[in-house]
């Protein structure tokens, strides 16, 4: 998963990244509210570790940004080293699907992150077998697109690229996002080649307005892929 | 008999401890100065990251004695937090560190 961590404290935020890095997650580490906040207005998340207590923009104002602004339901795991009861109350109350008490454990916090994108997983579940959209299917078995009933010829890439974007229909996904997700965060390839394999499938599954879709590139940000009336121009 | 202190680190952040053991050890300056100047919130959030991090590097004493000098610094207890401090810095001098690679 691609995580957001709220830590002001840079040995707590190093410990925490170099846990998550090492069980597979990529992990972008913001010591200020703020920072998070602007980066999140443009990269995609799939779960924000906050720490309650950091200067300026607090980990729960953050949190209540988080559920003013981000559509998708990105789960979010509080991090705090306030024990009372009624802090704790409050981060679940204000939108926050979990929380674990300082100082953390390494196997608890990822069995609770894991949980977490488990369950943000299974609430957005398609069919893992056979993805059909009208005139587009993809047969996740064999690897194989067809449109219109015939198979088209895509490159490794652009299958994971292709099955992924209809795996996030409506979710607005960063270019970074996008990245790491298909390329993995290893490797060492610009965002432009983002665009390119974008412009690709676009051209070879036709998602166009005229055949019910639409692959928008947001300005600064990335890529979101809607379903649209098969009439809208 | 060594008063040495054996202590297993996790071989994924053996590389973060040294650091971490190098930023305690300047807490005790930190801390020690805060008191002089009876600054208890700085005494306060540095006590407050040192019990929030000890624990997951592997060093439970540390977030212990963190948490204990947050209480002082809450209940401006001085003579406590001086107690305290002593106690982690002969702490800290008694680490060694061990790298557990699973092995």
């Amino acid at each position: 998963m691609r995580i957001a961590l709220l830590e002001d404290e840079q040995d707590q935020a190093d410990l925490v990244s170099a846990w998550l890095k090492a069980a597979g997650h990529s992990c972008h580490a913001y010591a200020l509210g703020k920072d998070l906040v602007r980066e999140a207005k443009r990269e995609t998340f799939d779960l924000f570790l906050l720490d309650w207590e950091v200067p300026g923009m607090s980990g729960a104002e953050v949190l209540d940004w988080i559920r003013a602004n981000i559509a998708q339901p990105v789960p979010v795991l509080f991090v705090t080293a306030r024990q009372r009861e009624e802090d704790i109350v409050h981060a679940l109350s204000s939108g926050a699907d979990d929380y674990m008490i300082k100082p953390l454990g390494k196997l608890e916090l990822l069995a609770r992150v894991d949980a977490l994108g488990r369950r943000a997983r299974a609430s957005q579940r398609v069919d893992e077998g056979l993805l059909e959209f009208g005139q587009l299917s993809v047969d996740c078995r064999s690897r194989q697109v067809k449109l219109g009933g015939a198979e088209v010829a895509m490159t490794q890439k652009d299958y994971e690229l292709a099955l992924f974007l209809l795996r996030n229909i409506g979710r607005l996904l960063s270019r970074g996002y996008i990245l790491e997700a298909v390329w993995g965060q290893s490797a060492e390839i610009n965002t432009r080649t983002v665009d390119t394999h974008v412009s690709r499938i676009r051209g070879k599954l036709q998602l166009t307005p005229e055949n019910g879709w639409r692959l928008s590139a947001v300005y600064q940000h990335g890529y979101r892929l809607e379903r649209v009336a098969a009439d809208a121009r | 008999m060594s008063d040495k202190l054996i202590v297993a680190v996790d071989a994924q952040i053996a590389a973060l401890v040294p650091r971490f053991l190098a930023n305690r050890a300047a807490d005790v300056g930190k801390i020690r100065a805060a008191l002089a100047g009876a600054d208890f919130e700085a005494v306060r959030v540095a006590a407050h990251g040192m019990k929030g991090a000890g624990g997951g590097y592997g060093f439970p004493e540390i977030s212990r004695l963190g948490a204990a000098m947050e209480e002082g610094a809450q209940r401006r207890d001085a003579a406590a937090i001086s107690a305290l401090v002593a106690s982690l810095e002969a702490h800290l001098a008694r680490i060694e560190i061990r790298t557990d690679d699973g092995q």
